[in-house]
């Protein structure tokens, strides 16, 4: 068994699952804010609304 | 309903690049010349192919929206190229790690390479500029001309490695003539299976957030017109 090429394989498909996964945590967190900001800003047009 | 769909194709994905990886790792003999490095083809070309197909269904909406001015066409044109852009960095990454193994050198100024860095950076000016516009409809049109322009590349990279008289390093195709042993179509076709669930999974992610955004900006205007 080659062990460089092992190693090089294990890095390529490494990096290919960090990406993947860095992108799904980002789309996550971002969602969250996105939630969050939406909720904010609903209560706020109610507020407005019944004032 | 449509939030139930996403995580049942991302999961779905999940469940199919798991079982492919016990294949391709397990079930599958060395390549004679390369040895198990060969393997990163099941990754590599996959995540260029599903890329290719949302920078075209983006390049069909960017057009559906300069022509009739809806807005869902640009959530969809956002939401393809930001996940394709995504899986086009998987590949760069991928092959540039086969090439410091098979090649010696992480990178070189190839046709081929250099047309995909070219792709990458020509989507990421979209997703940069994008922001920048605040106005919603001049943002969506400018950022369909992007998307049009940019998609110009894309039958470029195709070409980079079947043109007469280009010399690349770049591997000549080997799909769709034969040239991979049989022995590979079902791991490589469970890989793209693969990455097109994962993929439309985030797709559907990224549009769902686009429209909760859309949302956001109208109820800002509606708070500040008050």
């Amino acid at each position: 068994m080659d062990i460089t090429n092992l190693k090089f394989l294990f890095y390529g498909y490494s990096a290919a699952w960090i990406i993947i996964t860095a992108f799904v945590l980002l789309l996550v967190s971002r969602g969250r804010r996105i939630d969050r900001e939406l909720a904010r800003l609903r209560a706020l047009v109610e507020n407005k609304e019944r004032s | 309903m449509r939030e139930k769909a996403t995580y049942l194709l991302g999961a779905l994905g999940a469940l199919v690049m798991i079982s492919n990886l016990h294949t391709i790792f397990v079930g599958l003999p060395d390549d004679a010349l390369q040895g198990m490095i060969f393997r990163i083809i099941f990754i590599h070309v996959p995540a260029d192919l599903v890329a290719d197909l949302f920078f075209t269904i983006a390049l069909v909406t960017s057009v559906l929206f300069l022509a009739r001015k809806n807005f869902i066409y640009d959530s969809i044109t956002v939401a393809c190229i930001e996940v394709a852009t995504m899986l086009i960095l998987v590949n760069l990454v991928t092959g540039s790690i086969w090439g410091r193994n098979q090649w010696g050198v992480w990178w070189t100024w190839d046709l081929r390479l250099t047309t995909q860095l070219m792709k990458f950076v020509l989507y990421m000016s979209y997703l940069v500029v994008r922001p920048a516009i605040a106005e919603p409809t001049q943002k969506a049109t400018m950022s369909a001309i992007i998307a049009i322009f940019a998609y110009a590349d894309v039958p470029l990279v195709w070409m980079a490695i079947r043109l007469p008289n280009v010399r690349t390093n770049h591997p000549s195709p080997v799909l769709g003539n034969g040239k991979m042993a049989a022995v590979y179509n079902a791991p490589f076709g469970m890989g793209m299976l693969a990455l097109l669930l994962i993929g439309s999974a985030l797709v559907l992610l990224r549009l769902h957030q686009e429209t909760s955004q859309r949302e956001i900006d109208s109820l800002r205007r509606e708070l500040h017109a008050a």
